[in-house]
């Protein structure tokens, strides 16, 4: 796969958070004030503003139960949001989220998680085609090559028939990444890809994530690989206690962090 | 069996509760298209179905069984079939219900079936509209609660058991009556309780009981299948009186007339000594030939007036019965008689000419 | 030499471990002996009964009324069709699935809903066939019948009932939980009862129906609340992941539902549904207390025979046989189906 270091489309660096309201289809997430509050009453996201541009990448970093999920999971409708304002690929969300918005939204949008999620009793095939035949309805031949090709972009062609249980970690996280693309996303959404792999596996994912951002695809990872993040990400946003904490280019977050607890964090991780 | 008690509180649920089943009636009857009111007798039920629905036993030698053909036969059976062969003219064209004791006058009174011949005991709260609102037809089987004992025992009487153990069903009038007669002639004794027929049978056989007492009927056919039969007799003592007879639902007295007169029928050829095999002869006989001026048998083959007619019945109703299944001495003979395995002396069930107690009112 | 550890079937390891199983101490071997002595006299009485003094004639006279109950002789051949047709479907999904030819494979799930119909049109008639009345099944065809009539309504019940109970409306999760939790809490004979007794008394007069629809009612509406709680059991053990991946793909939720969940649930709850499929089986028995002439009910009608009287033990071994070679095909076919589906499970 191509591993050319990730271009950087747009100047992203201007794009910041706390923007006019008048947001242009440029932004594929707009989030303004953006309140979690769980039904326990704890409240894990505080005023989070956020943008993120067409065909950015932006990596979010942060120490564990900072609120990193939970951020990426409103933009996808996973968990609803008790205030401000959230936008997605031009729909808006709200606290009571309107279930054709949502569903609206996940059509557009792709999510791969840490456990990768497969469906177990579906091939690797059924499990890439499940969405796109029942959910777009789409004819059921052209599905299957396309998810074929799609298997073949992430180097688990061979395996279509089998399992996900016969098949390794990087494997199946491989997978989950090639069902996601097939609903052709406008934004893909990344929960710490590759956090349940061996080391050795890690690397075939990031690969895969890599070629997907070389083709322009606007993505939002969650993730602690700093060398990923160095080479592929336009912008880490690092979050701490359910806040943004700080926003910069990642040469100069990983180089010269200003704020004290990111240092703190990637004196820890570094 | 726990079935027994439980469904007697079923039903008595059900009966209390059956002024609530006028709410499927009324919504169901917009589409019904016979009014409760003007009902037809089943009589007239039967003939236009061309089919009489018999609830029987459908397992008790002698009264109801099936042979390896699959046809069921017996006692009860035969009264089945003598009442299609007088209503229809065809003693096959029956339905058969085998229902448990539990079952009987459910089936009864929702008119599953239209006759209940099913060793059923007469009693007054079985018959009576504050009871099971049966309308009994004669009783087709004097029956008895007798004792069985070992021949080498030596007992005759009930104080040759005193102090013994006698083995009984649960949950029966059997364990009561026979509490009652021991009680009032003063005779000590133990019981042991089982819930099926084989587990007593058992007992017995394996001596935990020097007596087993249950209705005589039943006594005789759990014997026949004992190893040696006659190591085993049944004494003389009638401990109750259990006298079977057909049923039918109260409220419609033109098809319980039918059924009565028909059983009548039965026993009256027994004592006119009409049987299945010279009816044809007698039929003639009585018609051209050496009876043809005996008006009361004219009558009663249906040469001569209209006796079935008034019944709703063909007038050769009794030649219809007879002709298919013999008369009440034939059936009893074929099912309960000295060369069947289930030989009962007729006793009590012989004709009043014979020292018995049947005896069918005149035909007139 | 000879004392090689590895000489034969009877090598020194089997007879160290049989000495250590059962001759370990004095006490172990008179245990052993005794328990020996009485398995063989019991097994040897068993066999002396069965070939010398039982008497098989109460079987071997009325084996059509065990299998066919009373159906008319000379229809006798549709009733054999429909076992036979239960036979092969029974071999077919049996058979290694690589034997058979990929349609035949796919239509056996079709198959096995198809054959209660099909038993019906044999068994009933109609469609050319002539008409037999429901009163002449009997035997070991009326308890398949019944079984495979109330799995065939108690699973599709159980399943929309194990569905409602976790319902978001709070009026049909009570409704079904107040449904689930009283039927499982009455016994079974009751149930029955009540089919049998209650609903023809509540029925307006002269309104009867069908007394092997009643049963077959009664057992899947019983049997169906048990079902409910084995799927239940199958949902709950769904990691919740799985619904955010499906909610992610954009999957509505009654697609979520039939496509992610009941799949897996089901496949979870595969072994004790199959083991409510065998109880089924069973509970049928209990419908010979109702009057009906299955396998039970008609060996008590065989059995009031007056030639065959005191033939009780010959008749209830051979039940026995019969209701054990059943069980033993419906738990093969069961185990064969968790077997083709495992292929997809977790390691
Ligand atoms: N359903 C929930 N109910 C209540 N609290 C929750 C719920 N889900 C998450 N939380 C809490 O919200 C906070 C943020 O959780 P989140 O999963 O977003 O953290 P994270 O940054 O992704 O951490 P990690 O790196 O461990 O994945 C945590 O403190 C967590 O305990
Ligand atoms: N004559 C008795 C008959 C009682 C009776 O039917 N008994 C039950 C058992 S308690 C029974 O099933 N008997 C055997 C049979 O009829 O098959 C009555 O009318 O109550
Ligand atoms: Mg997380």
């Amino acid at each position: 796969m191509a591993s050319s270091a990730a271009p950087s489309h747009h100047s992203t660096s201007g794009v910041q958070s706390g923007d006019t309201l008048s947001a242009g289809p440029e932004l594929a997430v707009r989030s303004q004030g953006l309140d979690k509050i769980f039904p326990n009453g704890f409240q894990a996201l505080r005023k989070v503003d956020l943008a993120v541009a067409k065909g950015e990448v932006v990596v979010i970093m942060g120490p564990s139960g900072s609120g990193k999920s939970t951020l990426i999971r409103t933009f996808n409708g996973l968990e609803t949001i008790q205030g401000g304002h959230l936008e997605v690929l031009g729909y808006h969300l709200d606290a009571d989220n309107n279930q054709k918005v949502v569903s609206k939204i996940r059509h557009h949008v792709g999510m791969v998680f840490q456990s990768f999620n497969l469906f177990p009793h579906l091939s690797i095939l059924e499990n890439v085609t499940l969405a796109p035949v029942w959910v777009q309805k789409r004819d059921r031949q052209t599905v299957k090559k396309d998810a074929l090709a799609l298997l073949d972009h992430v180097g688990i062609r061979e395996q279509a028939h089998k399992y996900p249980s016969q098949l390794s970690g990087g494997q199946q996280q491989r997978v989950a990444i090639a069902r996601a693309l097939a609903l052709s996303p406008q934004l893909m959404l990344f929960d710490e890809p590759t956090s349940a792999l061996d080391p050795e596996k890690v690397k075939e994912v990031l690969e895969t994530i890599r070629a997907l951002a070389a083709e322009g695809m606007t993505m939002v990872v969650v993730t602690h690989e700093v060398g990923f993040a160095r080479e592929v990400a336009d912008r880490v946003v690092f979050m701490d206690e359910g806040m943004i904490v700080e926003e910069a280019s990642p040469q100069t977050f990983f180089t010269d962090p200003k704020e004290e607890r990111s240092q703190l964090f990637l004196s820890r991780i570094l | 069996m726990i079935g027994l008690a439980l469904s007697s509180t079923l039903f008595m649920l059900a009966k209390s509760l059956k002024p609530l089943a006028v709410v499927p009636l009324l919504l169901g009857l917009a589409s019904c298209a016979t009014a409760p009111t003007e009902k037809v007798s089943l009589l007239e039920q039967v003939k236009s179905r061309g089919e009489l629905k018999c609830g029987i036993s459908g397992g008790l030698p002698g009264f109801s069984s099936l042979n390896p053909e699959g046809a069921y036969t017996g006692l009860d059976v035969d009264i089945c079939r003598a009442v299609a062969a007088a209503a229809l003219g065809d003693a096959d064209s029956v339905a058969y219900t085998p229902l448990t004791a539990a079952q009987r006058f459910t089936a009864l009174s929702s008119g599953e079936i239209d006759l209940l011949s099913r060793n059923t005991t007469q009693t007054l709260s079985r018959d009576s509209g504050g009871g099971n609102g049966l309308t009994f037809a004669p009783v087709v089987f004097y029956d008895g609660q007798g004792v069985l004992v070992r021949q080498d025992s030596g007992a005759t009487t009930l104080e040759d058991l005193a102090n013994q153990t006698f083995c009984a069903k649960a949950g029966t009038t059997t364990e009561r009556n026979l509490n009652d007669v021991m009680q009032a002639r003063g005779i000590p004794f133990e019981l042991l309780n089982f819930n099926e027929d084989q587990d007593r049978n058992q007992a017995y056989l394996d001596e935990r009981c020097a007596a087993m007492t249950a209705d005589r009927s039943s006594l005789n056919s759990a014997r026949s299948g004992f190893e040696a039969p006659d190591e085993h007799v049944i004494l003389d003592e009638v401990l109750s009186k259990e006298p079977l007879a057909p049923a039918t639902v109260d409220g419609d007295a033109q098809w319980g007339d039918a059924v009565r007169w028909v059983v009548y029928g039965l026993m009256a050829a027994e004592e006119w000594g009409i049987t299945q095999d010279n009816i044809d002869a007698q039929v003639a006989s009585a018609t051209s030939g050496a009876d043809q001026e005996n008006a009361a048998l004219r009558r009663f083959l249906g040469i001569e007036g209209d006796l079935g007619s008034k019944l709703g019945l063909p007038n050769d109703f009794v030649v219809q019965a007879v002709g298919a299944v013999g008369n009440y001495g034939e059936i009893y003979d074929r099912h309960l008689g000295p060369d069947t395995p289930t030989f009962i002396p007729r006793g009590l069930n012989a004709s009043y000419t014979e020292g018995g107690l049947h005896y069918a009112p005149p035909f007139n | 030499m000879a004392e090689s550890p590895r000489s034969g079937p009877w090598s020194r390891p089997l007879l160290r471990q049989i000495r250590r199983g059962l001759f370990a101490s004095p006490l172990d071997t008179v245990i052993t002996v005794v328990l020996a002595v009485l398995c063989g006299g019991g097994l040897w009485s068993f066999l002396h009964w069965v070939f010398l003094q039982a008497d098989w004639a109460v079987v071997v006279e009325n084996i059509r009324l065990y299998i066919h109950g009373r159906f008319p002789v000379e229809q006798v051949w549709r009733s054999w069709s429909w076992l036979g047709l239960l036979g092969v479907l029974c071999l077919a999904t049996l058979m290694p699935a690589r034997m058979l030819p990929r349609p035949v494979l796919r239509l056996l799930p079709l198959l096995w809903i198809l054959i209660l119909p099909i038993g019906l049109l044999l068994l009933a008639g109609g469609l050319g066939f002539e008409p037999v009345k429901s009163r002449f099944w009997g035997g070991l065809q009326l308890s398949l019948l019944l079984t495979l009539g109330t799995v065939l309504m108690a699973l599709p019940l159980g399943i929309l009932l194990a569905l409602a109970r976790r319902s978001s409306l709070p009026l049909l999760r009570w409704l079904t939980t107040g449904y689930i939790e009283l039927t499982r809490g009455m016994p079974l004979i009751a149930v029955l009862f009540f089919g049998q007794l209650m609903i023809p008394l509540f029925l307006p007069e002269g309104w009867t129906f069908n007394r092997v629809l009643r049963a077959v009612l009664s057992l899947g509406f019983f049997v169906g609340a048990y079902m409910a709680e084995d799927v239940r059991g199958g949902l709950q053990s769904i990691p919740k992941t799985q619904l955010e991946a499906a909610r992610s793909l954009g999957l509505s939720p009654l697609l979520t539902v039939a496509l992610v969940e009941l799949p897996q649930a089901l496949r979870t709850a595969l072994p004790s549904l199959a083991n409510q499929c065998v109880a089924s089986l069973q509970s049928t028995s209990l419908l010979a207390y109702l009057g009906l002439i299955e396998l039970l009910g008609i060996s008590r009608s065989i059995l009031g025979n007056p030639s065959f009287l005191g033939r009780h033990l010959e008749v209830y071994i051979w039940l026995a046989l019969l209701y054990w070679a059943v069980c033993i095909l419906m738990t093969s076919l069961a185990r064969r189906l968790e077997r083709t589906l495992k292929v997809s499970d977790h390691h």
